[in-house]
């Protein structure tokens, strides 16, 4: 895993920075001290977090055989934003989205090259889940009080399903050996697509204030890329892209 | 309103726990004070601290005449038995000294017990705000005073005056200090646990954010007393003040109806048409009260705070600004654009003296559409793996070789 570039940062960082600086202006209308004058009815997240993907199976057994790969090289930051909107006192639609990318270096682990160099390659996995599903509450996000009142709670877990689709893209970049001639080629190998995804999650809000909360979550992401076609890159092989993912973010209730 | 049903269930016997010593010679309320709601009646109040733990409230009449009452902040039950109504009255400080609240239940004669609930609240614009909730079972209807502080003390008689005057300094001070304190979540909760009636709780929040919420005095009330001279014009420019002309169905109204729905309250009926009138209907102003006792003004001639307690006050529900059919937004016309039909106008607007007919000649200008085109370009990666056929870039001199350990 590498560190992203400032301008990949930047865009998460973008997202909290919304969240966080529209926080007060939202505190502004709308609530009282501690207290908004209604409940909620949606809420938006910025979040951030560490994506581990199962990296098992697949072009993953391949890569992690061959490369100087392992499952933790495929873990990297990510960040998403999810947008709910409240059905019911417990209930909430919850509309997200994240993007989570690794980079990894790495090298055949027994082979070099004529020059006794290594031979190397770069390793990305992006996955891009988009995704709509319920969230429940397991204690009441508030209180009302009275009729124009409502103090939030300040500690409240939550249970979360959900489905969607994942946008995903696996690409090796660099020299690979051809298994035949023991030949050197260089070559971007990509397999990409689209394929669904079930997301299960647990987490709880900590009211910081009256607009916004502090969210942690942990989620899992069951989902897997089609094996390539017959002439396709990586052809026959499936990319596991199921994973857990822990996020911290900021809520902004609407 | 489940806290109140609580409430009522336990008999209020819970709703106040006796206060720790809670020295009340310089709350805000202390000084002597004039209506602001152009209510005729206790027109000017003078608030008296006995000791430290009770309020004489006194209040004079236009004529001069005087009644006096003590509010017993003690937080404990103070028997009631005037005539023919009989029961108890609590009063309390809040835990910050922001607040007074009353909690009391009568009986009169034959009429079910009627439960009153009330706050004295300073406004951020440093009047004094009553509060008050009435009903029966469940605090149903919520009228107000408005006080505010008197501008010379030389109108109230000298013994008021050398009573309240070693206070009032400290009093004052209080109030200042309090005005950029609005009630907050843990005074709401305060609230709340202490079963105040939630008409009471709506207009507490109401007077500490007027910018947000009107206390609506359901102008048609406030408009008889206006035309009457009842109403000083005055009052209504009060930033917790808005008459609109006319009664309508407030955010408050809506959620009392829910309730009347759900709990089928004895007395919940919707007065007027369109709920205009609600339960705050204006048979509750005078001696009607709201609930069709004829005569039943509240207490039956008990007024409540050891006869204090007007029982007139202007009865108002909460709605938050702006939301006044008068104030919304756009459409004004009633008319639209419709998918299919091009513009439509309003069925309010038909009646207007400027129509479009065709085009005589045919210079009217053509527009036409520009086009525009785009390009996009897509790229895709072809390789192969374990075959050097199709791979691009590769030196054809480099061969692999087995790792030496």
């Amino acid at each position: 895993m590498v560190i992203r570039t400032p301008a990949r940062l930047a865009v998460p960082a973008l997202a909290l920075a919304l969240v966080a600086f529209a926080a007060p202006l939202f505190a502004q209308q709308g609530s009282g001290d501690g207290f908004l004058f209604r409940a909620p009815r949606a809420s938006l997240t910025a979040h951030g977090g560490f994506a581990q993907p199962m990296a098992s199976g697949g072009v993953f057994s391949l890569a992690t055989s061959e490369l100087t790969l392992g499952r933790s090289d495929f873990g990297s930051g990510h960040f998403g934003l999810d947008l709910t909107v409240a059905f019911a006192p417990r209930y909430e639609l919850v509309f997200g989205f994240d993007r989570s990318s690794s980079s990894s270096r790495s090298e055949y682990r027994e082979w070099v090259d004529n020059d006794n160099l290594p031979i190397e390659q770069r390793t990305r996995l992006q996955r891009t889940p988009f995704t709509a599903g319920v969230r429940y509450y397991l204690a009441d996000r508030g209180r009302q009080i009275g009729s124009v009142a409502w103090v939030p709670a300040r500690f409240t877990p939550f249970v979360s399903a959900g489905v969607g689709v994942m946008k995903y893209k696996y690409e090796q970049d660099g020299d690979f050996i051809d298994t035949q001639s023991l030949v050197v080629f260089s070559d971007r190998l990509t397999s990409s697509g689209w394929t669904r995804v079930l997301q299960a999650g647990a987490g709880a809000q900590w009211s910081l204030n009256q607009r916004v909360n502090l969210t942690g979550e942990v989620r899992y992401q069951h989902a897997n890329g089609e094996g390539d076609e017959p002439f396709g890159d990586f052809s026959g092989y499936k990319v596991n892209l199921s994973g857990v993912s822990t996020l911290i973010g900021l809520t902004l209730r609407l | 309103m489940r806290t109140l049903l609580a409430a009522a269930a336990l008999g209020g016997s819970a709703l106040f726990t006796p206060l720790s010593a809670q020295d009340v010679r310089g709350v805000p309320w202390v000084g002597c004070w004039r209506a602001s709601d152009g209510i005729a009646a206790q027109s000017r109040v003078c608030v008296i601290p006995t000791g430290e733990r009770d309020l004489r409230i006194i209040s004079i009449e236009a004529d001069g005449k005087t009644t006096e009452s003590t509010l017993h902040l003690n937080g404990e039950r103070t028997p009631v038995d005037a005539g023919e109504c009989t029961g108890w009255e609590q009063a309390r400080l809040t835990k910050d000294g922001d607040r007074i609240l009353i909690d009391a239940q009568l009986k009169c004669g034959d009429s079910p017990p009627q439960r009153r609930s009330s706050a004295f609240v300073i406004t951020p614009a440093g009047y004094w705000l009553q509060v008050n909730g009435a009903g029966i079972a469940m605090i149903a209807s919520a009228q107000i005073r408005v006080y505010s502080p008197a501008e010379s003390y030389a109108e109230f008689p000298v013994e008021f005056r050398a009573a309240v005057a070693p206070h009032v300094a400290e009093a004052e001070h209080a109030r200042l200090t309090m005005l950029d304190r609005p009630v907050s979540a843990t005074d709401l909760l305060e609230l709340e646990s202490l079963g105040v009636a939630t008409p009471v709780i709506d207009l507490v929040v109401a007077a500490s954010y007027p910018k947000t919420f009107v206390i609506d005095a359901q102008g048609a009330a406030a408009n008889a007393q206006l035309a009457a001279g009842e109403v000083d014009v005055n009052a209504l420019r009060n930033p917790f003040y808005m008459s609109n002309g006319f009664p309508m169905l407030s955010y408050y109204d809506l959620a009392m109806l829910e309730n009347c729905m759900r709990f089928g309250m004895y007395s919940c009926r919707l007065n007027g048409s369109q709920f205009g009138y609600s339960m705050f209907g204006y048979q509750g102003f005078g001696n009607n009260g709201m609930y069709g006792y004829n005569g039943y003004n509240g207490y039956n001639g008990y007024n409540g705070f050891g006869g204090y307690w007007p029982g007139t006050g202007l009865p108002v529900v909460v709605r938050p600004v702006n939301t006044a059919p008068s104030d919304r937004p756009g459409n004004a016309g009633g008319g639209r654009a419709v998918r299919g039909q091009g513009y439509t106008a309003g069925t309010s607007s038909t009646s207007g003296t400027r129509s479009a007919s065709p085009r005589s000649d045919n210079s009217a200008t053509t527009r036409s559409s520009g086009s525009s085109g785009s390009s996009s370009s897509g790229s895709s990666s072809s390789g192969s793996t374990g075959s050097t056929g199709s791979s691009s870039g590769s030196s054809g001199t480099r061969t692999a070789q087995p790792r030496t350990p």
